[in-house]
């Protein structure tokens, strides 16, 4: 150990001998000898992203590109050649201000589906809770509730759609106990829209109802005794403990809505195929029936425009997100 | 006493509680339920009375759904193959690459690695809208369109999945790779050998919400792949097809057939599905 000591010394008392030019070679020295293995952590890094990188440039980057330069796209009636043009943002706010266009019946199909988003994450950070208090039945009640998002949704629309069909078990309980005849409820846009609205709120929990219980188990069993201790009530725990202590979940799942705000959709495929000139459909799925019927340019135009007129909406959401402060455990 | 009064009001509301997810719990089973039943009848009896049980009960329609479900030359057996692949590559594809940049991103001080993460975070925080006919067009232009290398897509590492990974390396200790690098590793050994296996278990669950939301995907195949209908993107086209003359009974035996998979995956995996944690990342 003594000699250890005296090596140790021997060592600092070299180092302060020397000139400063021998200090900067020794510096040298020790830079030369961590560079190779630097290297190739970066080689090996830079390798590791380059497939991911490629894929952005031409799957992210390019399409995109390529989209907004459709959307300045149309078809010159003389000579049948595209030319740069601003006719689709003209048909665009055209269609917009009239009652009677899709793009505005589309925006506001959006707009429900999104509340109804904000209200389900709502639900399932309540239910989340009562999952975590051990509500009776609990473990049988997660695999119920996870049924939809486990079972494909191609099952339970098919199985969903038949139920409440003209002549279907709903139509026929409701017959017999109220004497009322339901009509078809996929036939006009004034009931299939609610329909869909309904089925997506009964069937859709699933993976964000597991993350959130998963987040409250993580919360320390020693805060919520101490606030039981303190005659803390379950809504008391839930809103000033458990909600600001899972708060960086759950903001990341609204940040999330938020961000996604134009792109909702609902399951309208299984319900009413994709006829370009549904009524009920959101914005994103009416992108989706434009494309697959064959128009590319108006579809790229309604996606710029919604995707800018999101941006600040997202960067406003974040700001006041991270207004909250977050809790460490 | 007053400790029993206390208890007693803690329980109420669960009970309360417990009631309403029994109801809700039951609304979700019985039509499934109804659904089984449905796809044991002939289909007169189906037409008939859609609240009775079968007569005979016709196990048959679960072999008969392999014959008459058919898209464009493609029975159940091929839908089932395309699912397969589609569903199976698509997850393998998205899940190794969002690791190994989850991995890279978490673990190396590289600004290339910081920007990617940005990158990430930003292409989810702003979907852009409108780009599937580029997309499309795209991918007529390189010869990916109707053609199974469109996986390629796959090997995007963007998104919830390379935001989760991203956490959960971020978590593991350095100090692994380390003691190995000193043992004479090399960055890819540490990868495959000491940092991927610690990430068995996100791996497990992310590749299963992936291969489910894959599974049941109807809208990809039907733009990217039309010659190759999955079970979702066929059934929809034998159901449209079909119209009104479309023998219910045996489609809700191909559609309960479908499950089977999904919920065997379910089954064997459950409890790594608890384990997803998005850890906050989108809030840099």
């Amino acid at each position: 150990m003594e000699q250890q000591i005296e090596k140790v010394e021997a060592e600092v008392e070299v180092e302060v001998e020397e000139s400063p030019r021998v200090q900067r070679l020794n510096v040298n020295k020790v830079k030369k000898t961590m560079k190779p293995l630097e290297k190739k952590g970066l080689i090996f890094a830079a390798l590791m992203l380059l497939i991911p990188f490629i894929n952005f440039l031409i799957f992210w980057v390019g399409v995109n590109a390529n989209s907004i330069a459709l959307a300045f796209t149309s078809v010159d009636e003389v000579t049948q050649k595209e030319v740069f043009s601003f006719y689709q943002f003209e048909k665009l706010f055209k269609d917009l201000s009239s009652p009677y266009n899709q793009a505005g019946r589309a925006l506001i199909n959006t707009l429900q589906y999104f509340g109804l988003h904000i209200i389900k994450l709502f639900l399932s950070v309540g239910i989340a809770y009562f999952f975590y208090k051990k509500v009776p039945g609990h473990t049988i009640y997660k695999i119920l509730f996870f049924l939809p998002a486990m079972v494909p949704s191609m099952v339970y629309i098919n199985v969903f759609k038949q139920l409440v069909s003209k002549y279907g078990p709903v139509y026929t309980l409701v017959d017999e106990v109220f004497g009322y005849k339901m009509p078809n409820l996929f036939a006009k846009s004034s009931t299939a829209s609610p329909t869909i609205l309904f089925y997506v709120l009964w069937s859709g929990f699933g993976a964000s109802l597991l993350i959130f219980v998963g987040a409250m188990n993580r919360i320390p069993g020693e805060v919520i005794d101490a606030a039981n201790l303190d005659g803390c009530g379950m809504a008391r725990e839930f809103a000033q403990i458990v909600m600001p202590l899972i708060w960086e979940t759950f903001s990341t799942y609204l940040l999330l809505a938020v961000a996604g705000l134009f792109t909702e959709s609902g399951p309208f495929l299984y319900f009413v195929g994709a006829d370009p000139n549904s009524e009920i459909y959101t914005l994103s799925y009416w992108i989706f029936a434009q494309v697959n019927g064959g128009s590319y340019n108006y579809p790229a135009a309604i996606g710029l425009f919604f995707t800018v007129l999101g941006l600040p909406l997202v960067f406003i959401s974040r700001w006041l997100m991270n207004k909250v402060e977050t809790v460490t455990y | 006493m007053e400790k029993i009064k206390k208890k007693k009001k803690v329980r109420i509301p669960l009970i309360i509680a417990s009631v309403f997810f029994a109801i809700y719990g039951l609304s979700l089973v019985i039509p499934l339920g109804w659904g089984v039943i449905m796809s044991l009848k002939v289909p007169d009896e189906y037409f008939d009375d859609l609240l009775s049980f079968p007569k005979v009960p016709q196990f048959k329609n679960y072999i008969q759904a392999f014959v008459e479900l058919e898209n464009g030359g493609n029975n159940l057996f091929a839908m089932i193959w395309n699912s397969l692949w589609f569903s199976l590559g698509g997850t393998l594809t998205t899940v190794f690459t969002c690791m190994v940049a989850g991995y890279v991103c978490a673990k190396y001080k590289f600004w290339f690695c910081k920007a990617w993460y940005w990158i990430a975070i930003i292409t989810m925080m702003i979907p852009i809208m409108g780009s599937l006919g580029s997309a499309l067009k795209i991918s007529m232009a390189l010869g990916l369109y109707n053609n199974p290398l469109t996986l390629i897509t796959g090997f995007s590492a963007l998104g919830s999945t390379f935001v989760i990974s991203f956490a959960f390396f971020k978590g593991v200790d350095w100090g692994y790779a380390e003691s190995a690098f000193i043992d004479g590793a090399g960055h890819l050994r540490v990868l495959f050998q000491i940092m991927l296996p610690q990430a068995i278990s996100p791996m497990i669950a992310l590749s299963l919400t992936i291969f489910i939301s894959k599974w049941s995907d109807a809208q990809s195949p039907l733009i990217y792949l039309p010659s190759y209908p999955t079970l979702a993107s066929g059934f929809y086209w034998y159901e449209k097809e079909a119209g009104a003359n479309a023998n219910y009974p045996v489609l809700f035996a191909g559609l309960f057939m479908s499950a089977i998979p999904i919920i065997a995956l379910y089954i064997a995996f459950q409890d790594k599905l608890m384990n997803l944690n998005m850890g906050g990342g989108l809030k840099g």
